[in-house]
């Protein structure tokens, strides 16, 4: 098994919320999107995003509206869905009871 | 000067270089084909198209070139690069089929024999005793242990943990294509009737590439192993050939090239450069010429071999042309060579010596004498350097006998030799070191002549008339059999056969005493 491997693994169920996440203060353009998660570290390649939202969009958790831009091509602005919300709460929580977890599980096995 | 291209990405305008655009072109190509199965793919690549729009306005340049492209490019990734955020049990699925691709190996831990009936139940996921007994029927009906043993020899056991993986890796492909199905099942709730219909149609469909892939497999191992056997061969060659181009132009002697196949004489490009280029400059440029000529394709045999051995990368278009006009210039180096050592053997003369023989009584005898150099029971033009004399020795050596036009015996030796001119030829001719004694009514010559020491090779030739007055006899001994040039006789006996007679001189030709 590779290392490689295993932290794509970690990373892929992570980004997904860390979308959400980012669009639970508000509705967002792909671009601004990538510039959060480019700050944090979460993705190098910016081309990564974009099957990700759609499948998102596809799975009826985000939504989007078209808007015109002055400066360049027109914006796809995503939101969270009802139903997006509401997987978000999951997510928060099971994230919450992952990192409890995994501070338990590895000061345990440190100590 | 550059071609530039208007192209329309997410609604705006771009001019862009023709090969940038080619750049561009392909790297979205790439992405949808990546892709392509998926849902929502136009719009993949739309979005993707957009933000490439926007990020190449914000650089606000009139003209696009690959290097903004290949900035572009680097920002936004290569879709393989994308894979760590594919649905999860998709790109399980994928890796797994990867890891788990299955080959045909031998299973040692299961052997009978040779472990190939096993490896063959491991591949198609059977009980080995079903192949084991079609294997048996097989043997019974003929051919069956040659294929066996083919198989043996071909297909590779399976020694690692790996490998045994690979041999057995269906029963985890198994679990996952049933993964799927029910993955499906959750996903589009269809009936259980159907995924039954899905399940059977998958594995018919599998038990029929299986089939397919295991003689694909099979193929494959026998290529492979009469391609290594082609490769080995060639490198044994290659090298051999290697040894030999060295040995003969830097080397002592060696017996692995004749210039005459009944004699095994020993070719050192040493000795013989000088003997054909001599009193010209060509030597050194022929070396050169020969080394090309026969040094590329040797090398590129080599290659060829350890490619085949080894599976080293091909030899770029760059190596391949130096390698092509290497050769050529090798060709044109020789053909030049050629055409002005030609210009040296353009004329023929002769150097003629008319001597008198003494002969007490009325009958010559003539035989060979003996040398260390040639076999005087055989005949023929035989080369051969000597490293003592420094100088070459041929067999160019031909007897005749005429009517003497005076009453002694007498002996022309008539040396010939060709050269740039008909004077030069003369002097080549001249400068011939030849052997022959009289001795108590006995002539005995020499059966080769020698190319002088720092001479040249020029068509050296010799012929020995010996003049016989009318009367008198001749006997011609045994050895000199193969050095009769065409004599005149009354009975028309062949050269050959006139040999271990007495031959007297009549009017104008020899008339045999002897002969039965």
């Amino acid at each position: 098994m590779k290392i490689e491997n295993t932290k794509a693994q970690m990373r892929k169920g992570v980004l997904e919320f860390c979308i959400l996440s980012i669009l639970k203060k508000g509705e967002a353009y792909p671009s601004d999107i990538i510039a959060q998660l480019k700050s944090s570290k979460m993705i190098v390649v910016e081309g990564t995003i974009y099957p990700l939202l759609t499948r998102l969009k596809n799975g009826e958790v985000l939504e989007y509206r078209w808007e015109e831009s002055k400066s360049g091509p027109p914006r796809k602005y995503y939101s969270l869905s009802s139903k997006g919300k509401e997987l978000l709460v999951g997510l928060d929580e099971t994230w919450n009871e992952l990192v409890q977890a995994v501070k338990l599980t590895t000061q345990k096995s440190s100590s | 000067m550059k071609k530039t291209v208007n192209i329309n990405l997410g609604g705006i305008i771009f001019h862009i270089d023709e090969d940038a655009f080619e750049q561009l072109n392909a790297y979205l190509s790439r992405i949808k084909s990546h892709y392509q199965e998926e849902e929502g793919c136009e719009e993949i690549v739309s979005d993707i198209e957009s933000r490439i729009a926007e990020l190449l306005q914000e650089r606000n340049i009139d003209i696009i070139s690959t290097a903004q492209v290949d900035t572009i490019v680097e920002i936004m990734g290569n879709p393989e690069n994308y894979e760590e955020v594919e649905e999860p049990l998709k790109s399980e699925n994928e890796n797994s089929n990867k890891k788990t691709k299955k080959r045909i190996y031998r299973d040692k831990d299961n052997e009978v024999v040779g472990g190939v009936c096993s490896g063959i139940a491991a591949y198609f996921d059977i009980d080995p005793v079903i192949i084991r007994l079609l294997a048996l029927v097989g043997m019974f009906a003929g051919g069956g242990i040659l294929v066996y043993l083919i198989l043996w020899a071909i297909i590779p056991a399976a020694k690692t943990t790996a490998e045994k993986l690979q041999m057995k890796g269906e029963a985890v492909n198994a679990e996952n294509i049933k993964k799927t199905i029910q993955k499906e099942f959750d996903n589009l709730k269809t009936t259980v009737g159907n995924i039954n219909a899905e399940e059977h149609k998958n594995k018919a469909r599998n038990i029929f590439q299986k089939i397919i892939s295991f003689f694909l497999n099979i193929i494959g191992y026998i290529f492979k192993f009469i391609g290594k056997f082609i490769g080995v061969i060639l490198l044994i060659m290659g090298v051999s050939l290697c040894f030999m181009i060295v040995a003969n132009l830097f080397g002592s002697t060696t017996n692995m090239i004749h210039i005459n196949g009944n004699n095994i004489t020993p070719l050192n490009l040493n000795q013989y450069f000088p003997l054909l280029f001599n009193g010209t400059k060509l030597s050194g440029i022929s070396i050169v010429g020969l080394v090309l000529f026969i040094g590329v394709p040797v090398v590129q045999i080599i290659w060829l071999a350890i490619r085949i051995l080894f599976s080293i990368p091909k030899q770029s278009a760059a190596t391949r042309t130096i390698m092509a006009s290497s050769w050529t210039i090798g060709v044109i180096i020789l053909f030049y060579v050629g055409s002005m050592t030609a210009t040296h053997f353009q004329s023929e003369s002769y150097d003629t010596v008319l001597l008198e023989l003494e002969c007490n009584s009325d009958t010559l005898n003539i035989e060979l004498s003996d040398n260390d150099y040639f076999n005087t029971h055989q005949r023929s033009t035989s080369y051969h350097f000597d490293e003592e004399l420094n100088s070459l020795l041929t067999t160019e050596v031909y007897l005749d006998i005429k009517k003497s036009k005076t009453d002694k015996f007498e002996l022309e030796i008539k040396k010939s030799a060709n050269g740039e001119s008909q004077k030069q030829a003369k002097i080549n001719a001249s400068k011939i070191d030849y052997d022959y004694a009289v001795e108590e009514n006995t002539l005995s010559f020499s059966n080769y002549l020698a190319i002088a020491p720092d001479e040249a090779f020029r068509f050296q030739a010799l012929e020995l008339i010996v003049y016989v007055p009318e009367g008198k006899t001749v006997y011609l001994d045994h050895s000199v059999k193969h050095f009769i040039y065409n004599i005149e006789n009354t009975s028309n006996t062949y050269d050959e056969r006139m040999v271990n007679n007495h031959w007297k001189m009549n009017r104008s030709e020899l008339d045999c005493l002897d002969c039965n």
